[in-house]
């Protein structure tokens, strides 16, 4: 692996590839998630995905990927923690599968991408209106949509009771409301903002890049200008008790979603520690949830912890018999508090850390995996490999693990029922 | 052991038949960390009939899917248990046409095989057990009928499958697993568990040898019962041309579908043929799609696919809009055009290229290259079987094929609607 930093605030990684049969660059730009900016980064994938200057129609631009053996180009607009996070990525197979044997896929797909990075198609200096109209249109029906996944809609809402308007509550497809008022101009500027000034972090997963690397520390110069900067982690303050909210939706199965923060910022060391008790409480199928809430109690089909390291937040979510919310709640929190003063045994511990060893091991199995690793390490200016994270997990103790539960906080209860 | 070898990925897997009968393959894939295993029966959630030995066994909706559940739950403990102690990432999954018991680990492989190969082949059922596992299974099939796209596909399959228990989900209902009792699964799993019925597919960072040898520790002895399936006689007209159902959903959901006739069993040939077209009308590259997606009548969930399997086949379009019958209208308008032209020699060649990559892309991933290992062996054929047919497809052979399929008599529609509009 080789990182450097190629401009200002622009990091290149290149990973190797000896193993995938697709070569994999990405282009991530970074930057605080700001409530005013959110519906525009959530209308920016749609509108950059479709075409480019060489390619100005969406058929057109199909056609040619295609032909590039069914290479993909995807933007994605996600939400980390306080930050956005505007990725590009494209990735096709090597240029040893290719039909024809002269055939630089790589350098094709480098071109590519920074063609629908840096070369929108344009009207007037802003993007088209007409297209911008369908991207609207598309933006308010996923909105509308969310509803129809009601595990996730489930986890959202109790997000949204604790988070509110905070930098860490801003919603990752923006609001409905400010939809009509974006016009092609103001879109085009927070485009143009985010490509002057974002963070940014390339990774280049390929065999042979060297002519990847180039053309894209061509483009990234080193009069870049740069004012952003990466809102490190934090979290707020917890509530004094924990409120309940009820949603009334005709579902067969009820859901429920448990809410908790951390009091206070974990330390980097307490990050593993977490990692350890969040799996050993719901992470995996030795959990106390799976064990004893599912099995055991046979009181849901599903009842899964999942700690956010970015957001300090663990939601526990289930899907329940209507009339079982209740009783899965307090079994939820008996098996939180039996954590944190009942016995752990170090078999238990144990098992839990090759679980999640095994985990950490297969991120080098799987192009997504090995970058989405990097990436994240880099949001955190921590840049620790998979091995590293596993030493760590080896240190923690039942202690620990008693510690850093004790730092949870349960802040909201939000069920679906009927 | 044979090997079987593919030059455009310059790459081969070991093919073994055990003495109990038990077919393995093994996918050495070098510098991955992990290893993906797959222990396979084909009998999934369409067999409902069978006879053993002369006698007649019928079963009711979701037992496939039952045992699954149940084969991890032996006298002293459940394999999820056993697992935790090699640190490996356990599951199973049924499907219409196969059982398939996994784990994913990137150390203590050789115990977690003896794992799998135990607990999957030592089946451990009591009356108490059963009536327990119902619970649970109860559970998964309501959250379940929370999904408008599981709805939508059973509300399709339905609509274009008269007898055919394709129709019916895989988990069965909650009236249908009440009557599994445990005398029936120590039947099915006589049948259908045998290690002559099965298959072990392994990939990763794995020698045959190794894998060979694990087969050889679990001591399987080669009793075979004589077992055949019964199957259900479907005819070829569909069941009914139009169904609807009103959920909590924002936006209808919309699945026009076309019961086809092809060979029993369909050939790998036809389902490519079937992928081209689906892809030339429907896919991103479509005047079809482009022009619905820039007229606001669909979204990224629009798609065009071809379901089928042992002995059924069937072209599905489905998507979100909120105009249905407008979205309806265009698709058998497209349909009319394309019929009329044929496809193009410059669209054949792109979705040709266009599925060729993805094949390729599908041997990078340990999952997948064990899974599909199972699959392409299950069908017949080899790993490398669809690689070899796709270079060796012509244009006349997806014309050909296209002027039988989509016919109007044997079209159904099926919507999922949103509650608001029940009264409209």
């Amino acid at each position: 692996m080789n990182r450097e930093l190629i401009s200002k605030n622009v990091h290149l990684t290149v990973l190797p590839n000896d193993k995938f049969k697709r070569n994999r660059i990405t282009v991530a730009f970074v930057m605080p998630n700001e409530r005013d900016k959110a519906t525009m980064y959530a209308l920016l994938p749609g509108m950059l995905e479709r075409a480019y200057e060489d390619y100005p129609e969406m058929r057109l631009f199909s056609k040619k990927l295609s032909k590039m053996y069914s290479a993909t180009l995807s933007v994605n607009s996600s939400v980390v923690g306080c930050n956005r996070i505007v990725r590009f990525t494209i990735q096709g197979i090597k240029n040893e599968y290719c039909l024809d044997k002269n055939e630089d896929l790589l350098k094709e797909m480098c071109k590519v991408l920074l063609g629908v990075i840096f070369r929108p198609c344009l009207v007037d200096g802003a993007f088209a209106e007409e297209w911008l109209e369908i991207e609207k249109y598309k933006l308010r029906e996923e909105i509308e949509g969310e509803i129809n996944d009601k595990r996730s809609y489930c986890i959202k809402n109790a997000r949204r009771k604790f988070y509110g308007d905070s930098l860490n509550g801003v919603e990752r497809l923006g609001y409905i409301s400010e939809i009509d008022g974006i016009t092609p101009k103001a879109l085009y500027d927070c485009y143009k903002n985010m490509i002057d000034n974002a963070v940014t972090e390339i990774f280049i997963t390929a065999n042979n890049p060297d002519t990847s690397v180039e053309m894209i520390k061509n483009h990234f110069s080193k009069d870049r200008e740069c004012f952003a900067s990466i809102i490190p982690v934090s979290n707020m303050p917890c509530k004094e008790s924990a409120e309940c909210f009820t949603e009334h939706i005709d579902t067969v199965q009820g859901k429920v979603c448990l809410l908790y923060t951390t009091k206070r910022v974990l330390t980097e060391r307490e990050r593993y520690k977490m990692l350890v008790a969040s799996a050993l409480f719901g992470g995996v199928p030795s959990s106390r949830l799976f064990k004893n809430v599912r099995e055991k109690q046979s009181l849901c089909y599903y009842c899964r912890a999942g700690f956010n390291g970015f957001s300090q937040s663990m939601s526990v979510d289930s899907g329940v018999e209507h009339c079982n919310a209740q009783r899965t709640v307090e079994a939820v929190q008996r098996e939180l508090e039996n954590l944190i003063n009942g016995p752990i045994s170090d078999e238990e511990i144990n098992e839990i850390k090759l679980a999640i060893k095994n985990s950490l091991n297969s991120n080098y199995d799987t192009l997504y995996g090995l970058e989405a690793w990097y990436l994240n390490e880099s949001l955190r200016d921590t840049f620790v490999s998979p091995e590293y994270a596993i030493e760590q997990v080896e240190k923690v103790t039942v202690e620990d693990i008693k510690d850093v539960l004790s730092l949870l906080n349960l802040n909201v209860i939000y069920t679906i029922t009927k | 052991m044979t090997e079987i070898k593919n030059n455009t990925l310059n790459e081969s897997y070991s093919l073994i038949t055990a003495d109990c009968g038990l077919k393995i393959g093994v996918y050495n894939m070098p510098g991955y960390n992990a290893v993906h295993a797959v222990f396979a029966t084909n009998f999934g959630s369409v067999d409902r009939e069978f006879s053993m030995d002369g006698k007649r066994y019928k079963l009711p909706a979701g037992v496939a899917h039952f045992l699954e559940h149940k084969m991890f739950e032996n006298e002293e403990c459940d394999a999820f248990e056993r697992y935790a102690k090699t640190g490996a990432s356990a599951n199973a999954f049924t499907s219409f046409d196969k059982t398939c018991y996994i784990f994913t680990a990137t150390e203590n492989i050789d115990e977690s095989l003896d794992i799998l190969l135990d607990f999957v082949t030592k089946p451990y059922f009591t009356e108490q057990t059963v009536q327990k596992e119902m619970g649970i299974i109860g559970q998964e099939i309501k959250m379940y009928d929370d999904s408008a796209n599981w709805r939508l596909l059973f509300g399709i399959l339905d609509g274009l499958y008269v007898n055919h228990p394709i129709k019916e989900d895989i988990a069965g209902t909650v009236d249908s697993i009440a009557r599994i009792n445990a005398p029936m699964l120590y039947d099915v799993c006589k049948a259908f568990y045998s290690p002559a019925e099965m298959m072990l597919c392994v990939a990763g960072n794995i020698t045959a040898d190794r894998v060979a040898a694990a087969v050889k520790r679990a001591g399987f002895d080669s009793d075979v019962s004589d077992v055949k399936r019964i199957y259900q006689n479907e005819p070829d007209e569909i069941n009914k041309s139009y169904g609807e159902i009103y959920m909590p959903v924002s936006t209808p959901i919309v699945a026009l579908g076309y019961k086809e006739k092809m060979s029993d069993p369909v050939t790998v040939k036809e389902e490519l043929c079937g992928e081209i077209i689906m892809n030339v009308l429907t896919g991103a590259t479509s005047k079809l799609f482009n022009k619905l997606y820039d007229m606001n009548i669909v979204n990224g969930t629009f798609e065009g696919e071809i379901f089928s399997g042992r002995d059924y086949y069937s072209s599905i379009i489905s998507g979100e809009t909120n105009r249905p019958d407008t979205l309806i209208d265009e698709i058998e308008k497209a349909i009319k055009e394309l019929k009329e032209t044929g496809i193009g020699e410059e669209d054949f060649t792109i979705t040709k290229n266009s599925i060729y990559g993805s094949m390729i892309m599908s041997f990078e991933n340990v999952e997948e290259v064990a899974t599909e290992m199972v699959n392409a062996h299950f069908k017949g054929g080899n790993l490398y079987t669809a690689m070899d047919t796709l270079a060796a497809l012509t244009l006349d052979d997806v014309n050909s094929q296209l002027k039988n399929m989509m016919r109007d008599d044997k079209k159904s529609v099926f919507k999922v609607l949103p509650l608001e509009d029940v009264n409209d």
